[in-house]
């Protein structure tokens, strides 16, 4: 039987117990839907101790299911104030998954300074032991330190600085497979700053002597079935630019749409978005002995992640994602691949995200407190944040804060989470998701940039509704088991075998149906909560500036209204 | 009667579509682009936008910025020398008719031998043209939606004109309101008049094919309703929209049932009076529609009739069609503050002038019925009594 542990960061408890009947069928973003719905009042401070945050794995955990272990972590966001899920990929979820752990709840908080560290040894023993000279470490250097004391087959999860100042735009990063770099990030929504009040600086977990194998109620139906997803995800990554390229694919499409965001969503064609190009890319990795198609979890059959390495042939970052560059590289005009893997680093390093900090940057180059284009002014600010300067700390609130403070004109935040790397005038389905997302400007929710079929023109309303809704109840479910990106290779046929595997695996019936069923009630659980928390269909809006302001891409404004939008959660 | 549409120009359309023409511009394998334009539609700052747009795309730009009204061939061949010098695989037309018309010459010796006076019609051009787009200025023309340019033979004087399904052939329009927001009301007016006379000719051509019925019902019924709207505000985008749209369509029917009487006899009188082309082709058509149009085809008449507001009981004569629809018509262009055939006060002898040629005219062999002197000098006559 799967198990649940307790931690209770204030009393130091550790509680282990059979996970409730009414998980069994959950994991990952289902999971943390009733969980957070459960357990934590939606108008507690999320900061404060009332608030509880949940590391998951998938309902395919401990399986042969290709991408089966992202690590999903939950709470309400201190970012945005409504429930999160925010996941991540790495060893995190496997060696859980191995330790026969489907949720390890962090509760509570501290009441003086009692910095832990959640240690899971071989034996699958759970014990909170103090973070000692952990703490005040950068992301890396809290993986190097673990390596030398446990080995190095050992997996962190853990908080960089940013975690421990309470950042609200703080991540949590997982080692990722083979080099065991903590490129990847649960990066969104402060979960990290989260981590930080409960004082776990890391969860660091050996491999377990004994992998618990989790029941399967038709073995055979299910090898059969598993196989099957893993066929089709192989032969899918054999073409995808997903997998042969990996997530920065995505720039070629977007740069000359206008799709990628330019200046702080100005609306404009990137100058030079040929200089961050796949083409471009491809190039650095190959000529300085970087490389590309690396599996960031064990299994993974399409490996969209990669090791980057600088102008001097020297490791530089892992995991350079499309996300990145579009924020951090386009965004501030930053049109210059190893300036933004310096970013990305940075980022890794100190535990922030990405996404929110490419978009604070932006906001604030838009104002002119430091020049587009400035790299080095752009990890002067960064440094700040880390020196915890008056100005680096309200960078640590999030870019919606820093909007408000220096008085720009365009905050691209939605409930207060800054928007990903698609202009949500040029791809309209994007702009919806924003809206609509139960997690702030999540792209995730439904991540829609390509998925049309090449006659739909994404910068007019026509389709984006539709395809919204579709990848949006597709992808609760798709959060709950695989990895989204690997999703993305498996093209949507291939999401057609997963039912099948969930039916054999608990001996039930599950159909595309119930698939549907399932993710509309992770979707309806997510409103409820937010609705509780005091939501309503005012925050589901895109900042006024995307309808205002046309874009000089392609000429569209964002015009969808409320009606359509709010559309897309009409289940029945 | 075995008829054939003409395909149909693609047009993009809506508020600031004119940002898109980059992004076209390339999905057309455009890399190096000519732009053509007149001086006026520099002045009025609309180029330099659309250029800066083509260069955000990565397409090279090199211009031709000095089309005049009815363009003379010699302009067409140095421009046709421009595109050729500068190996462009692309036109880009920005203006009004006589800009599009010279876009599409200019297309001709890209790939056939200068210069383009050669190459009036019945000549047929041979290769393959470059991909062009226009972004049209004014809606009345059609241009951007006919395979025919008009040339003016500097040898002559004369207007020509060339024919091509291929190389007149737009392969996108972009039809953006705020493009013709900077057309005063009275230009405004008599573009639109264009469109009216292609719709209600093309109802009583020799060429009859269905889908065009379509068009230019919706054609005319759309200028009725948006025309005053324009008049009244020249920002209103919404009607300068459907304006446009139906002089696009009104420029499809160009290429199968092609303009009648009206541009028979407005053509010349246009010519001989220097009268903008709308108003001339206007002049003719409610006398056309009472002496000729409703007899030949009564019920057509009604159609027309129908969409100026006429409810007809049926019980109606076809004279009495043919009154109905007339005035409404005319009751239209006292709306529309046009000016009325007795009020420009023309000469006389200047107008014998312009008759003697009308059954001569390029426009002449489509026509219903073949029209004789005698019959022009009747509408004429007719057309003085309208006040
Ligand atoms: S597809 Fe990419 S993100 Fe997903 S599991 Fe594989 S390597 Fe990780
Ligand atoms: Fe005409």
């Amino acid at each position: 039987m799967w198990k649940s542990v307790r931690v209770n960061t204030r009393t130091c408890s550790v509680a282990r117990e059979d996970i409730k009947d009414d998980y069994k069928l959950l994991g990952g973003r289902s999971l943390i839907a009733q969980f957070v719905m459960d357990e934590v009042d939606p108008r507690c401070d999320p900061l404060g101790r009332d608030n509880k945050m949940v590391f998951c794995t998938g309902i395919f955990a401990g399986t042969s299911v290709s991408t089966a272990h992202r690590l999903s972590v939950g709470a309400k966001s201190p970012l945005t104030g409504t429930i999160k899920e925010s996941n991540a990929g790495g060893t995190g979820a496997t060696y859980l998954a191995n330790h026969g752990i489907r949720m390890l709840v962090l509760e509570d908080m501290p009441e003086t300074d009692d910095w832990k560290i959640v240690r899971i040894d071989a034996n699958s023993e759970v014990s909170l032991i103090p973070a000692g000279d952990y703490l005040g470490l950068d992301n890396y250097a809290v993986v190097d330190k673990a390596k030398a004391e446990y080995g190095d087959n050992v997996s962190v999860i853990s908080i960089g600085k940013s975690g421990e100042m309470q950042y609200k735009n703080a991540g949590i990063a997982v080692t990722e497979f083979g080099k065991g770099h903590p490129c990847r990030l649960a990066a969104r929504g402060g979960l990290g700053g989260l981590m930080g009040t409960k004082q776990v600086k890391a969860i660091i977990m050996e491999q377990a002597a004994q992998k618990y194998k989790p029941e399967i109620a038709d073995p055979d139906a299910f090898k059969e079935k598993v196989l099957l997803v893993n066929k089709a995800m192989a032969e899918g990554a054999n073409t995808s630019p997903l997998a042969q390229i990996g997530t920065n694919s995505i720039t070629a499409a977007s740069g000359p749409q206008g799709v990628l965001p330019v200046k702080n969503f100005n609306g404009e064609l990137s100058k030079n978005y040929e200089a961050l190009s796949p083409t471009t890319f491809m190039e650095n990795l190959a000529s300085r002995g970087g490389k590309n198609r690396v599996g960031c979890q064990a299994g993974c059959l399409v490996k969209c992640s990669n090791i980057y390495h600088g102008k001097d042939g020297k490791y530089l970052t892992a995991s350079l994602e499309y996300e990145t560059i579009a924020l951090c590289g386009a965004n501030l005009d930053i049109n210059d691949l190893d300036r933004v893997a310096e970013i990305d680093r940075f980022c890794d390093e100190f535990g922030v995200d990405t996404i929110e900090v490419g978009a604070t940057l932006g906001v604030i180059m838009d104002t002119g407190k430091i020049a587009w284009g400035d790299a080095d002014a752009a990890m002067d600010l960064l440094k700040e944040m880390e020196e915890g300067t008056e100005f680096g700390r309200l960078m640590g609130e999030g870019t919606e804060a820093v909007g408000n403070y220096l008085g720009a004109k365009r905050i691209p935040t939605v409930k207060k989470q800054a928007i990903a790397g698609y202009d949500p005038r040029n791809c309209k389905s994007l702009g919806i998701t924003y809206a609509m997302s139960t997690q702030g400007a999540d792209h995730t929710f439904s991540s829609s940039f390509g998925a049309a079929p090449s006659i739909i023109d994404n910068s007019n309303k026509f389709f984006q509704p539709y395809i919204a809704q579709l990848l949006a109840n597709l992808t609760a479910f798709v959060d709950s088991s695989i990895c989204l990106i690997a999703v993305g290779a498996l093209g949507l046929p291939g999401i057609e075998l997963l039912p099948g595997v969930l039916a054999a695996m608990h001996g039930i019936e599950f159909t595309m149906e119930d698939l549907a069923a399932y993710s509309a009630k992770v979707i309806l659980t997510e409103r409820a909560y937010n609705k509780a928390a005091g939501f309503t269909v005012e925050d589901d809006k895109l900042p006024q500036f995307f309808s205002d302001e046309v874009s000089k891409a392609t000429g569209a404004v964002f015009d969808l209204t409320e009606e359509e939008m709010q559309a897309i959660l009409k289940f029945v | 009667m075995i008829s054939q549409s003409a395909p149909i120009v693609p047009v993009l359309s809506g508020m600031n579509s004119h940002l898109r023409v980059g992004i076209k511009a390339k999905e057309l394998g455009m890399t190096k682009v000519l732009v053509v334009y007149d001086a006026g539609v520099l002045n009025a700052g609309i180029v330099d936008p659309v250029i800066e747009n083509l260069k955000a795309s990565r397409i090279d730009v090199v211009t031709f910025g000095k089309v005049t009204p009815d363009p003379p061939d010699y302009q067409v061949d140095e421009g046709g020398k421009l595109a050729n010098d500068e190996k462009v695989d692309g036109l880009i037309a920005i203006g009004g008719g006589s800009v599009l018309d010279c876009a599409k010459a200019i297309n001709y010796l890209t790939a056939n031998p200068s210069p383009i006076n050669q190459w009036f019609f019945p000549a047929i051009p041979q290769g393959k043209p470059l991909p062009m787009i226009a972004i049209p200025t004014t809606a009345g023309t059609g241009s951007e939606g006919s395979f025919a340019a008009v040339i003016t033979d500097s040898a002559t004087g004369i207007k020509k004109a060339i024919l091509d399904g291929n190389f007149c052939r737009y392969s996108l329009t972009v039809s953006d309101p705020l493009m013709y927001a900077g057309l005063p009301a009275k230009p405004s007016a008599y573009c639109a008049f264009d469109v009216l006379t292609h719709s209600i000719d093309s109802l009583f051509s020799a060429y009859d094919e269905p889908y065009s019925h379509m068009f230019a019902e919706t054609a005319v019924r759309k200028v009725v309703k948006y025309l005053p709207r324009v008049i009244a505000n020249g920002n209103d985008y919404e009607a300068r929209q459907e304006i446009a749209f139906s002089a696009t369509i009104a420029g499809n029917l160009l290429n199968t049932n092609m303009a009648g009487n009206t541009h028979c006899m407005g053509h010349n009188i246009g010519a001989v009076f220097h009268l903008p082309h709308g108003l001339a082709v206007a002049l003719p058509l409610v006398s056309l529609m009472k002496l000729f149009y409703s007899k030949w085809r009564p019920e057509r008449a009604k159609l027309v009739g129908e969409c100026f507001g006429v409810h007809f009981s049926g019980t109606e004569t076809v004279e009495e069609i043919g009154e109905l629809t007339g005035n409404a018509i005319f009751k239209f262009y006292k709306d529309c503050g046009i000016e009325t055939f007795s009020e420009l006060e023309l000469n006389e002898e200047d107008l014998e002038k312009a008759i003697d040629k009308m059954t001569d005219d390029i426009q002449t062999p489509t026509t219903y019925i073949l029209m004789s002197r005698s019959d022009y000098v009747s509408v004429i006559e007719h057309m003085k009594t309208l006040r």
